[in-house]
Parts: structure tokens; C-alpha cells; sequence
């Protein structure tokens, strides 16, 4: 499914972000991706969501070769992504469906699919009842929701959250992963960046450390292994 | 494209118009303000251009015939006139016809100076009077007959007719720099009122980015709500101009002591209502892509 071969990438005047990465993660696994802050998990994310270029190496998403994209192909290729970040990034002006059905309108998609998927994908976040309310009027976990829903409505292969528990405690963010959990079971690759220990150790999920720019671990049933 | 997009488009547009409304009408007032100085411009420069049209209708060569022309001298002149492909028309005046058409310049306050002269006795020749197709030929018909047999002298208003080929030409060279002056200013300040409105709504165009939405989707709404702001200045700014054109109009021709014949009103409503709406839809559209550029990158 995600494939890296050789992958490093510099930014101008610094040391090596990434350096020679090789990894391949197949479809339908969960791997967290930990490491302390400014190792390269961001670098990592913006690789595969080309919002920056590698500097050498392949990256291949599925059956597309992400560093060979042309610019104009990028929005059709990002649609194969969701997105959940640790900020939620909700439009405050829209209500929950529309937060949710703009991430469709956006991509064109028919008024008849949207009428139907939209609710589908609150239901499976299991926000179904407050589809009418505004982001500012739900709690930090429940805007998580929306923003999962919003990254499941286009049926996505790759779901890549980048600490989604960031901002939440720790109840709602074991709610957050059972949901998360959900989503994987139903075949869904999922990709997430985090700093919380209580979840990774929980989880027993693949594990990918980096490091100073290079995978310093990958263990199939893995631990956080940092303190704290 | 499917029309619920379209639809969205406008309804984004719309909504945005109304949000940012300050900036909206700041925009607004700008087009119509730029539109309405150019408009005022352009009104003077083609009412100039009437003006030129008018006194070149009426510049002629005037051929001025000897007292004791011969009849085949004269005909030698009017198989000339004839051959030439820059006169239009021309008219033969007896020295009776002139005599009576100075009379008649003259007016009653002069009747004394031309009392003196009788029918026989008057100094004014007969002539030829020229029309011709266009100004610039007139230095070349007076090359033409001054020599002839029979010519005493060429009437040609040249100063005028040079005068007159200068300042349209010069008109036109302001013209265009004007344009380009007054487009440049208002260009600027829309892309600067629009940037303030892609500003706010930054993060939106960000999350649109991420989940997928290609630039155009995401620049059409701005540039819709570029046009309609354009287009409502246009309207605004050309029902003042048309206001305030009628006025003048209407004060000028009502005082007959000014014969001067001013461009239409109809001008302001039919031409230029259309190229006011279109230069303005232009200006926004413009001014809204270039306004989005930097917040597209990626």
C-alpha cells in the first residue's frame, strides 16, 4: 500500500530531515508513528501527502508514484487521503453535516451521494444525533468526530491522523481510538503520528520509531518505548 | 461541471459578498470610482472627437478664380476637380453669389462697409468651392491648382487642418494611457480588498486543499464574487455618469447661445453601460485570481 525506497529529504540550509528511509506498510494495517518532536513524523506525513517533495528516493501510494505527481493531478491523488489532525481544522461558520458534506461538494460529488453518505459517516463516529450543531457547540471530542467523519466520507484507502488525541483527555481519546479501531477493522490503512504512551502501549498495533531523521525501530506488537 | 457545483459557486460568492460586507462595498465604490473618472474621460475625449468630426466637415479648399478667367481655363479647372479622387464635391460661386454671401456674413451691422460697392464694382472673386474626402488631401489639392491657369489664389485652412489631425491624434495617445493608468490603480486596490476576504477565509481554502478540491474549485467562488463586484461598480458608476452627463446636456443645448453639438446621453446608456460592465466584471475577475495566487501554493 505505502511504499518508501531510499526516501531522504532536506530542507534548504538543514541537516538531513529524513534520511534514507526505507518502509512499506501494507493494506489494511494500523501503524502509529512515534519519535520525539522534530525527528521527521511531520516531514514523514508531508512526504506522503506531497506538501513537500522528496529530495531522493520513491514514494509509491498504492498505484501511484507520489514523487513523480504533477501539480494538477495532486487534488485527485489527495482525495485517496483523509486527513485528521490534532486541531480538528472544522469550518466554524458551517453545521456538522455541512463540515461533514463539504469535504464531498469539495471533490463534486453527486447531491444524491452526499445525502446518503454524509449520514453514514456521522452514524459510524457515532454523532448522528447532532448533526445540526455547530463546532463550537460540541466538546473537543466530539468535534474529533466530525473531523473523522469528514476524513471518512470519501471513502479514503488511507486514513492518516496526526495526533488526533492531542487535545483531548484521556477518556475521550480512548473513545477517539475505539473508533479508530472501528475504522480499521472495516479496511481502512490507518497512518497516525502521536505522543501519547497510554494509547500506543494499549493498542499493541505496529510501531515505527523515528529518530534524528531515520526509523530507529519497527515492531510488529510495539510499544512507545519513550518516557513520556 | 455539475450544477450543484455552479450552484455552490454562487451561493459562496453571495454569502462572501455579504460577510465581508465592508470590504465588499469598500470594492464596490473603487470600481465605480475609477470607472466613473475614466467614464468622465472618455465622454470629454469623444466629444472632442465629435467636435474635430464637425470642423472637418466643414474645412474645404477654396479655389479663388482671376476676374478675367477664360471659359476654357475654367473648364481646364472643372475636368480637374472632377479626375480627382480626394474631392468629394465641389460648387462653382459667381462673383454675384459671393457678394451676397459676404452680405449675408456681414450682417446688418455691416451693411454700411458694403454699401459703397455695387454689383460690378465688389472685390470678391468667384471661386470653387471644395469639399474634400479627407482632411490630409488639402495641402495636395492646393499643390495641384495654384498653378493653373486662371487660379488668383488657393483658400486652404491649413493651420486648422494640422491643428486639428494633432489633437486627435493626442487625444487618442492620453486615451490609452489613461487606461492603462486607471485599470493599474484599480486592479491594485481590488486585489488588495479581495486578498483581505481570502485572508479570513484562509483556513477554509486550507482544509479545501487537503481534502482534495482542485484550484479551480476552490478559485471559482472568488472570482464570481470579483465579477459581481465589478459589476455592480460598472452599474453604479455608469447610472451617475449618466445622471450627471444629462444635466450638462441638457443645460447646454437648452442655452442656445452655445451651437455646440454634444454626444448623445444615449452614448453613456448604450456603448459605454457595456463596456463599463464588462471592464468591470474584468477587473474583479482579475483582481480576485491574483488575489488567491499565494494562498493556493500547496
Amino acid at each position: 500500500m505505502i511504499e518508501f525506497k531510499n526516501v531522504s529529504k532536506t530542507y534548504d540550509n538543514k541537516q538531513y530531515a529524513l534520511s534514507n528511509i526505507n518502509i512499506k506498510i501494507e493494506k489494511g494495517e494500523f501503524v502509529f508513528l512515534v519519535g520525539p518532536s522534530g525527528a521527521g513524523k511531520s516531514t514523514f506525513i508531508k512526504l506522503l501527502l506531497r506538501e513537500v517533495e522528496a529530495t531522493s528516493g520513491t514514494i509509491i501510494l498504492g498505484d501511484t508514484i507520489v514523487n513523480k505527481l504533477k501539480r494538477k493531478d495532486l487534488p485527485y491523488y489527495r482525495r485517496k487521503i483523509g486527513m485528521v489532525f490534532q486541531d480538528f481544522r472544522l469550518i466554524p461558520t458551517l453545521s456538522v453535516y455541512e463540515n461533514v458534506a463539504f469535504a464531498m461538494r469539495v471533490v463534486e460529488a453527486p447531491y444524491r451521494e452526499i445525502r446518503k453518505r454524509v449520514p453514514m459517516a456521522l452514524s459510524m463516529v457515532g454523532l448522528s444525533s447532532k448533526f445540526k450543531q455547530f463546532p463550537n457547540e460540541l466538546s473537543g471530542g466530539e468535534q474529533q468526530r466530525v473531523s473523522l467523519a469528514r476524513a471518512l466520507v470519501n471513502n479514503p484507502a488511507l486514513l492518516i491522523a496526526d495526533e488526533p488525541t492531542g487535545n483531548l483527555d484521556p477518556d475521550t481519546a480512548m473513545e477517539i481510538m475505539s473508533t479508530l479501531d472501528d475504522i480499521n477493522k472495516a479496511g481502512t490503512t490507518i497512518l497516525m503520528a502521536t505522543h501519547a504512551k497510554d494509547i500506543v502501549d494499549s493498542m499493541k498495533k505496529r510501531v515505527v520509531a523515528i529518530e534524528k531523521g531515520v526509523i530507529a525501530r519497527d515492531e510488529a506488537r510495539g510499544r512507545y518505548g519513550y518516557e513520556d | 461541471m455539475r450544477i450543484s457545483t455552479f450552484r455552490h459557486f454562487f451561493s459562496d460568492a453571495f454569502k462572501s459578498l455579504k460577510r465581508n460586507f465592508t470590504m465588499s462595498f469598500a470594492s464596490i465604490m473603487t470600481v465605480s470610482a475609477t470607472l466613473f473618472i475614466f467614464g468622465t474621460f472618455l465622454l470629454l475625449m469623444s466629444n472632442a472627437n465629435k467636435l474635430m468630426g464637425d470642423l472637418e466637415d466643414k474645412v474645404q479648399v477654396v479655389i479663388f478664380l482671376k476676374n478675367d478667367i477664360s471659359f476654357t481655363e475654367k473648364s481646364a479647372i472643372e475636368n480637374k476637380l472632377k479626375e480627382n479622387s480626394n474631392v468629394e464635391s465641389y460648387t462653382y460661386v459667381t462673383r454675384d453669389e459671393a457678394f451676397e454671401r459676404m452680405k449675408q456674413r456681414m450682417g446688418e451691422d455691416y451693411e454700411q462697409v458694403l454699401s459703397g460697392y455695387t454689383k460690378e464694382s465688389h472685390p470678391f472673386p468667384a471661386s470653387y468651392d471644395v469639399h474634400l474626402k479627407t482632411v490630409e488631401a488639402a495641402n495636395e489639392i492646393e499643390d495641384t491648382f495654384k498653378d493653373m491657369d486662371g487660379v488668383d489664389d488657393i483658400g486652404n485652412e491649413r493651420p486648422v487642418v494640422e491643428a486639428i489631425i494633432n489633437i486627435s491624434k493626442t487625444l487618442k495617445w492620453v486615451g490609452v494611457f489613461m487606461f492603462a493608468l486607471l485599470g493599474g490603480v484599480s486592479l491594485f486596490l481590488i486585489v488588495n480588498t479581495i486578498r483581505l476576504t481570502v485572508f479570513s477565509r484562509r483556513r477554509e481554502i486550507g482544509i479545501m486543499k487537503f481534502v482534495g478540491a482542485t484550484d479551480w474549485f476552490i478559485r471559482w467562488p472568488f472570482i464570481i464574487e470579483g465579477i459581481v463586484i465589478g459589476l455592480i461598480g460598472a452599474l453604479i458608476s455608469t447610472g451617475i455618469l449618466k445622471f450627471i452627463y444629462g444635466y450638462i446636456v441638457k443645460s447646454i443645448t437648452t442655452d442656445s447661445l452655445m451651437a455646440i453639438n454634444l454626444v448623445d446621453v444615449s452614448y453613456v446608456t448604450s456603448n459605454l453601460s457595456w463596456s463599463f460592465a464588462l471592464a468591470g466584471m474584468f477587473i474583479g475577475a482579475v483582481g480576485s485570481a491574483i488575489a488567491l495566487r499565494k494562498f493556493l501554493v500547496v
